[in-house]
């Protein structure tokens, strides 16, 4: 199982984007979390809108938990859901996700009618890199030298 | 084969064009080399725009040679006989001739709708920032991985992360913007739209890669010339940008979303050459090879025209007409 939000589960670092991940009901039961904070199984089933059973919002946390998208521990003999991420860093993922993964997709950008900023790059050697910032570093002072003259 | 008028004359168009781009096109390509040659020494501006035309002459003097040769004659001289065969060759050149143009179609198809979709989605995941004074809108995607490009082709966003927003500072941004806004002013994004619907020489040989790859590269140049004009300190913080860019991608590997193994094609990585020019702005161009450049284009297209003005004349129409039928049979 994909363990999206927690790297202590999580060594890969290629992660699906989260619409992939979540379905609407995950995203429903999300909502409550992030509405109400720590929350039991009964909490969420009381406080979502939609006619479901019991069962089926415990499989649904149980599910995100797997996922990682929840962090869980035990209060009694009830376990208690909490999200891992809050709604911002979420969202702040989920908008990672979708571009990188339009962007990772079968097409890649080459295929895509976007002029980009430093086109084509490659990794580039780090000793060119250093090499350019020199000159850079050397042209900055020569106009600063020239400004001052 | 027996065909009907319409799908002889349908046969007769793609059999055409196929013949003519196949001729122009490896014209193209055997010139390829010193064409490019050339463009090193004119301005890249002159450069992009060379490299585009020469792109856009194989298929431009084909349907040219369709449209007002091939077609004119057929339709004036071919008597309206209900049903006629065909001839293998005559087909399997038009089977090339449909099979090209459904390819660059497909291919152009699938490029624009990815680009909407790719604009639709920035726009939903992005939050919009209009920058004072431009008309430049820019959306700002809450992401880690640095990336500033500009999608859209009337009206384009500007799609910047938020990393490189933090990371820039204001003369780099300014000058980073600068160089998308003259990718917007040279409608850059348009003539990559009309190269994706360009078709290749045969149904599974592009053949221009080089070319367009070029151009490409000429285009990345010509838009540095635009903030080299506002002065050394726009060039230089470009210079600055470019280069901080490229660390930040190489302290997080490789941007998966940029072309897939570009860096190993030939020419295709200019980080170095855009710097120097950028440091060093004398070095622009001549404007001697211009105006060589544009005698070249300029007779080339001449050339163009005026053997589709012989084909198309009607003193030569009944002998093109003959040939057509022979070819066609």
């Amino acid at each position: 199982m994909t363990n999206l939000f927690n790297p202590r589960r999580t060594p890969d670092c290629h992660e699906p984007p989260l619409s992939q991940v979540l379905g609407s009901l995950e995203a429903r039961v999300m909502d409550v979390l992030w509405g109400r904070g720590e929350s039991s199984v009964r909490d969420v089933f009381e406080m979502i809108d939609r006619p479901l059973a019991y069962t089926t919002v415990m499989t649904t946390l149980e599910r995100l938990f797997k996922k990682g998208v929840l962090d869980r521990h035990k209060i009694g003999r009830a376990f208690v859901y909490s999200p891992v991420l809050n709604r911002k860093e979420w969202e702040r993922r989920r908008a990672e996700g979708l571009v990188a993964a339009f962007l990772d997709g079968p097409e890649p950008s080459r295929d895509l009618l976007v002029s980009s900023l430093l086109d084509a790059i490659g990794q580039q050697d780090s000793a060119l890199l250093d090499e350019l910032e020199k000159k850079i570093r050397r042209r900055r002072k020569e106009l600063s030298e020239r400004g001052q003259s | 084969m027996i065909l009907s008028y319409w799908l002889r004359l349908l046969s007769l168009c793609f059999a055409s064009f196929f013949m003519v781009h196949v001729v122009v096109g490896l014209g193209v390509r055997f010139a390829e080399r010193r064409i490019i040659g050339l463009a090193e020494r004119i301005t890249a501006r002159a450069a992009a725009r060379l490299l585009f035309w020469v792109r856009i002459l194989p298929a431009g003097t084909a349907v040219l040679v369709v449209a007002f040769a091939c077609a004119p004659s057929y339709v004036r001289f071919e008597g309206r006989i209900v049903v006629e065969r065909a001839g293998y060759v005559c087909l399997a050149m038009a089977s090339f001739g449909a099979l090209v143009w459904a390819g660059a179609i497909a291919r152009g198809l699938r490029i624009a709708i990815h680009s909407v979709g790719f604009t639709c989605l920035c726009r939903r995941n992005g939050s919009m920032v209009r920058l004072a004074g431009r008309p430049s809108r820019m959306l700002v995607i809450q992401t880690s991985r640095p990336f500033l490009v500009q999608s859209g082709i009337l009206r384009p966003y500007i799609v910047i992360s938020q990393r490189l927003l933090s990371d820039f500072s204001n003369a780099e941004l300014e000058a980073a913007l600068g160089h998308e806004r003259a990718h917007w002013l040279s409608r850059d994004n348009g003539k990559r739209l009309v190269l994706a619907f360009l078709p290749g020489i045969l149904p599974f040989w592009r053949a221009f890669e080089t070319l367009e790859r070029s151009w490409s590269k000429f285009a990345e140049r010509a838009a540095d010339d635009i903030v080299i004009a506002e002065g050394p300190g726009p060039a230089l913080s470009l210079a600055t940008a470019l280069v901080r860019l490229a660390r930040m991608h190489g302290t997080m590997g490789p941007p998966s979303w940029l072309p897939r193994g570009a860096s190993l094609l030939e020419g295709s990585n200019d980080l170095p050459g855009r710097v120097q020019r950028l440091l060093a702005p004398s070095r622009l161009g001549s404007p001697k090879f211009e105006r060589l450049a544009t005698i070249w284009l300029g007779a080339a297209s001449l050339l163009a025209a005026g053997c589709l003005a012989v084909l198309a004349s009607p003193l030569l129409q009944p002998s093109l007409h003959e040939l057509l039928e022979r070819f066609l049979h």
